[in-house]
């Protein structure tokens, strides 16, 4: 066999290689993005159209949390939280749109002390997403409450119940950012 | 029955204990208004004033009896009043169909009206230790 064929197939053989690699790491890489974002990837390759911008979004906000340099919360912040937790659920009997009110504060609160920025809606439901993407769809929830009962009197109020869900949804995302479940209500 | 406290005139303990009772079952009723006096239970409204007039005006001529009437009144107040409180709960944990969102509503307020219920009961237990 001449010279020239052998380096030929020799170079076929090279990018042939090399384009296996690259599909298995492509392929790694979406499946860890999967594991990471689970349902929310779904979500975003949907609203994006495309698996590829999917994931180009998810490594972005990959990157960016971890450019935060999260922080756990200090025994001492986690009993504090926990305490006012409890009032908070307490106080819904009384006046359930604030202590729901008062429950979404608190998890911005958390999520600050952590290292989040936990500015507008949009970009904490991002960060999050990070990880703590099995609690996103109880934060989205939850948020849609909120935002039904501040809404109050323009003929669209949240009922109790909506509410009630939605402290219980806080609550997955507030034991979650604590690192354990906050005293609850319930002895 | 132990030795009689003197009590002056104008502390008008039970009169205050009947409106403080009507207070609260007042509260009660206003927030489940199903359970108003003339509903199934057999709770009656306490001040109904011919019944305690009678009793006041027994007291100058027999303050025990008098009293032993009033506390007999009272009594049966209680007793009807923890039928009442029995059967609105039986009906509050029951309720299995229907409207979720509403009952929940529903619960919500009847644990407000139980707290403060409860209120109106400790300040009357101590207006007469």
């Amino acid at each position: 066999m001449a010279a020239g064929t052998i380096a030929l197939i020799i170079v076929l053989i090279v990018v042939v290689l090399a384009v296996i690699g690259t599909a298995a790491s492509i392929a790694t890489r979406r499946r860890r993005l999967r594991d990471r974002f689970g349902p929310e990837y779904d979500r975003v390759a949907a609203e994006l159209s495309s698996r590829r911008l999917a994931e180009a979004e998810l490594t972005d906000r990959k990157h960016r949390v971890a450019s935060y340099e999260l922080r756990p919360l200090s025994d001492e912040a986690c009993e504090k939280y926990s305490a006012r937790w409890s009032q908070v659920q307490e106080q819904f009997v009384e006046t359930p749109s604030e202590a729901v009110g008062e429950a979404q504060a608190l998890i911005e609160a958390v999520m600050r002390e952590r290292g989040y920025p936990a500015t507008g809606y949009q970009q904490t439901l991002e960060d999050l997403s990070v990880e703590h993407a099995p609690v996103l769809e109880h934060y989205r929830a939850a948020h849609a409450a909120c935002e039904k009962a501040a809404a109050d009197g323009a003929g669209t109020s949240a009922s109790t119940e909506e509410l009630r869900e939605a402290m219980i949804s806080y609550r997955e995302l507030f034991s979650q950012l604590l690192g354990r479940a906050p005293a609850a209500g319930q002895r | 029955m132990a030795a009689q406290t003197e009590r002056p005139p104008e502390s008008g303990i039970r009169v205050t204990s009947a409106d403080d009772m009507e207070t609260a079952n007042d509260a009660l009723a206003e927030s489940q208004p199903e359970m108003a006096p003339g509903s199934p239970a057999t709770y009656a409204q306490p001040a109904e004033d011919d019944r305690w007039r009678d009793i006041m005006a027994g007291f100058v001529d027999d303050p025990r009896g008098a009293v032993q009437a009033a506390t007999d009144r009272v009594e049966d107040e209680v007793s009807a009043l923890m039928a009442l409180l029995s059967e609105h709960r039986e009906r509050l944990l029951a309720a299995t169909s229907g409207d979720a969102e509403a009952h929940t509503e529903e619960m919500r307020k009847a644990l407000l009206a139980y707290r403060d219920f409860s209120g109106e009961i400790a300040k009357n237990v101590r207006s007469l230790s």
